[in-house]
């Protein structure tokens, strides 16, 4: 029989479950040989991986495994996530450490083969926005609840002047903008905010701008979804490669189920 | 022997392999020989006659689904696709029956259903009782304070004494300006997504759109938009809904009663409803090693009673409100639904269900909806009745 090596692979994983589950000292031994990293990062079905092992030992194909090639990377769909529930929570508690809050209950994020982040199940629901709502202003007004947490908040000390404000603002949009959306944003976007909260400054006070766009920004899909937008003119369905932000998200994401520190958004502008 | 192997596979036939293999695999012919942990003769007949067959049949139905008609084991187990059909107690396979209902009958500016009150968990599993969609549970606004807040969000009752807004207020005031803003970023980004992300964005922003219309919304007649706190804390949740229906910010509420205290229903604080009354109150049980108890049997009926008067509380707040030639009572139809079957005992297969007020003005739900509710099972079967009281 064939023993496992370094160069041997095989295009499917046996879980240590599996191997109970099989549970046959024939199989063992054969498992001992197909024992090998999961080319995806996907669960195989033990009853899928008995039937093989059952068909390998079937047939006698586990004398005649052969070494392959390294398995080539397999790209997979990019589809449109929002944050689970508790991606979210985490998101909020590493950008605003300082506020520990009670806040109303959000739905339940649907359990898909055992994980809440199933795409396809991310439907939203009228209540799901209304507490998106309710919890953005919460987190808005206690970054700016009074001039320390302001200041600390955006990182200026004055804004008492027009020029002052002026400067702090813009500074505010690029600094906070990027913070929540996980990347720099784009000059359309900072034309866009920038006319808002000067007339949210002009109505109310700059302190109550800064509240409500961090309300904004606390609704809006680059923040409550990670989205990883198609090259303009790229063919739908095309391998493309991963930006770095949208990288540096994923990682974050994958590994802490938060959002990407400055160190990470760092390398991911060096690219 | 590819093709041939294929083409067994394809013929009807294999289903019954299928069938035949998973059930012995999965010893399902044990809920044959299973008993109830509570034995009484109903239960047993219920058991035997309904639940047996129907289990199976469930089982045979999730084995075809997974292995002919492209279901996935997971998807099953998670109740990701709503397989709620005759015999299946409702679990959480697809949107209860009060969201189905709240779908046709929100708008902009309205919500859809609500669930206030109380966490429901006996044998301390939290039971929900009302879900959003499959898997998820739509979570129990707990507070009085809270569920107002929830429905109303930043509104303020309208200052009368005519001075200026409140820095406080000037600030809540361009809260639809935020969440213009808001939406219109979903408009910046849907061209850089795929068709399936465009829809997602399309489907959050439009909701987006729809809160953004609701603020201020309480300009309805009758409509007093302040929360009254005194009494018992289900005469004030009994209140809410009164506001909320009132005020037409929601058509459709659930509200989940608590247990109460003994004292409560006029019994002394050392005893409880479920360990000191509810398996002893039945002529001829034995369930959890208790004997019958007249006393016990009369706790129940006054739990009863302590309920129904709550239920006539809120039939009396909602025939308060004048509404055309009758009351808002006339124009809602409201259901007690209580797992105490008899007044005196828990009987899950046998649920009492009371209805009051008209029902004339609820909005139908698609034909859809009305067959995934057409069931068989004790349970289902009072929503089923319910589902079609209401359309």
């Amino acid at each position: 029989m064939a023993r496992a090596d370094s160069t041997l692979r095989v295009q499917f994983c046996c879980a240590p479950d599996l191997l109970r589950l099989c549970g046959n000292s024939q199989a063992s031994s054969v498992v001992d040989v197909m024992r090998a990293p999961l080319p995806r990062r996907r669960a195989l079905r033990p009853f899928l991986g008995c039937t093989l092992l059952s068909a390998a030992l079937a047939t006698g194909c586990y004398s005649g495994l052969q070494p392959v090639p390294e398995p080539q990377s397999i790209p997979g769909e990019a589809p449109l996530r929002r944050l689970t529930n508790g991606e979210y929570l985490n998101t909020l508690h590493d950008i605003f450490p300082d506020q520990n809050r009670s806040l109303p209950a959000l739905p339940n994020d649907a359990l898909v083969g055992g994980f809440h982040n199933a795409a396809e199940s991310q439907a939203p629901s009228d209540l799901r926005i209304s507490r998106f709502e309710t919890i953005a202003n919460l987190y808005a007004q206690g970054a700016t609840s009074t001039t320390e947490a302001l200041q600390l908040f955006v990182g200026y000390k004055d804004w008492s002047t027009p020029s002052l404000a002026e400067s702090c603002a813009t500074h505010v949009i690029r600094a906070m903008g990027g913070r929540l959306f996980r990347r720099p944003l784009s000059a359309e976007e900072l034309d866009r905010f920038k006319p808002r909260f000067d007339r949210w400054r002009a109505t109310v006070d700059f302190e109550a701008a800064v509240r409500l766009m961090l309300s904004t920004w606390l609704q809006s899909p680059p923040f409550l979804y990670r989205p990883e937008p198609e090259a303009l003119g790229a063919t739908p369905g095309a391998v493309a490669p991963v930006p770095p932000y949208a990288m540096a998200s994923r990682l974050s994401y994958f590994l802490w189920e938060s959002t990407p520190d400055d160190m990470l958004l760092a390398a991911a502008a060096r690219n | 022997m590819r093709a041939q192997a294929e083409r067994l596979l394809a013929d009807p036939r294999a289903k019954r392999v299928y069938w035949s293999f998973y059930r012995q695999w999965l010893n399902l012919d044990r809920v044959t020989r299973e008993e109830k942990a509570v034995r009484t003769a109903e239960v047993d007949a219920s058991w035997s006659t309904q639940s047996q067959a129907s289990t199976l049949e469930d089982a045979r139905l999730l084995v075809e689904n997974v292995a002919h008609e492209g279901g996935a084991l997971s998807d099953q187990l998670t109740c990701n696709p709503a397989l709620q059909r005759t015999g299946v107690v409702c679990t959480g396979g697809a949107r209860s029956l009060d969201q189905e209902l709240g779908l046709p009958t929100g708008a902009p500016g309205r919500f859809g259903s609500r669930v206030y009150g109380y966490e429901y968990g006996p044998n301390a599993a939290p039971t929900p009782f009302s879900f959003l969609g499959p898997g998820q549970a739509a979570p129990i606004v707990l507070s009085l304070a809270a569920a107002f807040q929830d429905l109303l969000g930043y509104y303020k009752p309208p200052t009368t004494d005519g001075g200026a807004p409140t820095r406080e207020e000037r600030v809540a005031q361009l809260r639809p300006s935020v969440l213009d803003l808001a939406a219109r970023e979903y408009d910046a980004l849907a061209p850089q997504l795929s068709r399936e992300g465009r829809e997602r964005l399309a489907n959050h922003q439009q909701l987006i759109r729809d809160l953004e219309q609701s603020l201020g919304n309480t300009s309805v007649a009758n409509c007093d938009a302040t929360a009254n706190l005194s009494g018992h804390a289900v005469t004030q949740f009994m209140r809410l809904v009164h506001m909320a229906f009132a005020c037409d910010l929601t058509r459709v509420a659930t509200f989940i009663a608590p247990v109460p205290e003994s004292p409560e229903f006029g019994y002394p604080a050392d005893t409880a409803v479920h360990p000191s009354f509810a398996h002893a109150s039945v002529p001829g049980a034995t369930s959890c090693r208790q004997a019958y108890s007249p006393i016990a049997e009369r706790a129940m009926t006054d739990l009863s009673t302590w309920y129904a008067g709550h239920f006539a509380t809120l039939l009396r707040e909602l025939d308060s409100v004048i509404e055309g030639s009758g009351t808002l009572l006339d124009r809602t139809v409201v259901v007690w639904v209580s797992e105490l079957a008899t007044p005196t005992h828990e009987h899950h297969i046998a649920l009492r269900c009371s209805r009051a007020g008209k029902h004339s003005s609820t909005r139908g739900a698609t034909s859809a909806t009305r067959k995934r509710w057409e069931v068989r099972s004790p349970i289902c079967r009072a929503q089923a009745r319910l589902s079609a009281a209401s359309m």
